[in-house]
């Protein structure tokens, strides 16, 4: 475990992205749409944030056609899942849970 | 960068509310069709049945293509835990059916809109009790309100009972579907 959180989770609305993601079964994806409600971001706030963990490589984004109308969904990857699971194992430790 | 065991805790609490919103939402959305469908069933079954008694029958090809069409979107389902839920769903419905067969046995003779009482009934309690055992709180008003209007329909307006189940059992079903389809969007 390291001493430090890790930055690119360590913000709110990144947070809450994360925990939406990491709340779905493996290779489940999330709707943009149902990601801003969840986390509460203005669309072009989400768009930004998500573009980080993208970047990161913690998320993956889907984009295709659904029923004639764009849609974009993001899901965790494989680093993504165990980089929010040890930014929990920091929390706890922070506060004496192991 | 270093945090006080404070908001260490208030992000671990920001967490656990996200995944449970997260996962309530994913439990509604997957009831959804079944609701909307089961509700499509029960305006036909009991609009037909209240204008033409002797159509009753009618019951037996429908309860045929809500048990196949449950079965479908269980199959159709996007993930093993999802289609799960399909399945149990598909079983839980099956239970009640049993369940009101062995009360009608006891409690017979019933009347036709005993009958027709009975089965919403059921299906109201198990509605409640999805919503109180998992993360579908959704599914609690539903059940409690299925339960008070057949109730309230049953003593109010017998003459119109069944037209009056399939306006606010179905149509009850179809809303609370449509409902569970916008949770969390």
């Amino acid at each position: 475990m390291t001493d430090q959180p890790d930055p690119i989770i360590h913000q709110p609305v990144r947070l809450k992205i994360m925990s939406a993601l990491k709340a779905l079964p493996d290779r489940d994806l999330l709707e943009f749409v149902r990601l801003k409600a969840l986390s509460g971001a203005t669309e072009g706030n989400l768009g930004a944030h998500i573009s980080s963990l993208e970047q990161a490589g913690y998320i993956e984004v889907q984009k295709d056609f659904h029923h004639n109308r764009p849609r974009t969904r993001a899901k965790l990857t494989r680093a993504g899942r165990r980089a929010f699971e040890d930014y929990v194992a920091f929390l706890r430790g922070i506060i004496g849970e192991t | 960068m270093s945090l006080t065991p404070a908001e260490a805790q208030s992000a671990l609490n920001d967490i656990e509310k996200t995944e449970n919103r997260t996962a309530a939402s994913q439990y509604h959305r997957v009831s959804s069709p079944y609701l909307i469908l089961w509700g499509v069933i029960w305006v036909i079954g009991y609009t037909v049945s209240a204008a033409f008694q002797e159509m009753s029958i009618v019951w037996m090809p429908l309860i045929v293509v809500g048990v196949v069409g449950s079965i479908l979107l269980a199959r159709r389902a996007p993930n093993a835990r999802t289609a799960e839920f399909g399945w149990r769903y598909g079983a839980s419905f099956a239970v009640i059916g049993i369940f009101n067969t062995a009360l009608v046995a006891v409690m017979s003779p019933l009347d036709y809109n005993q009958m027709s009482a009975l089965i919403p009934l059921a299906v109201g309690v198990y509605y409640a009790f999805i919503g109180i055992w998992t993360k579908a709180w959704r599914m609690m008003p539903l059940g409690l309100a299925l339960i008070g209007l057949t109730t309230l329909g049953y003593f109010m307006l017998p003459e119109y009972f069944r037209y009056w189940m399939a306006a606010v059992g179905g149509g009850g079903l179809i809303v609370g579907g449509l409902w569970m389809r916008n949770a969390g969007s």
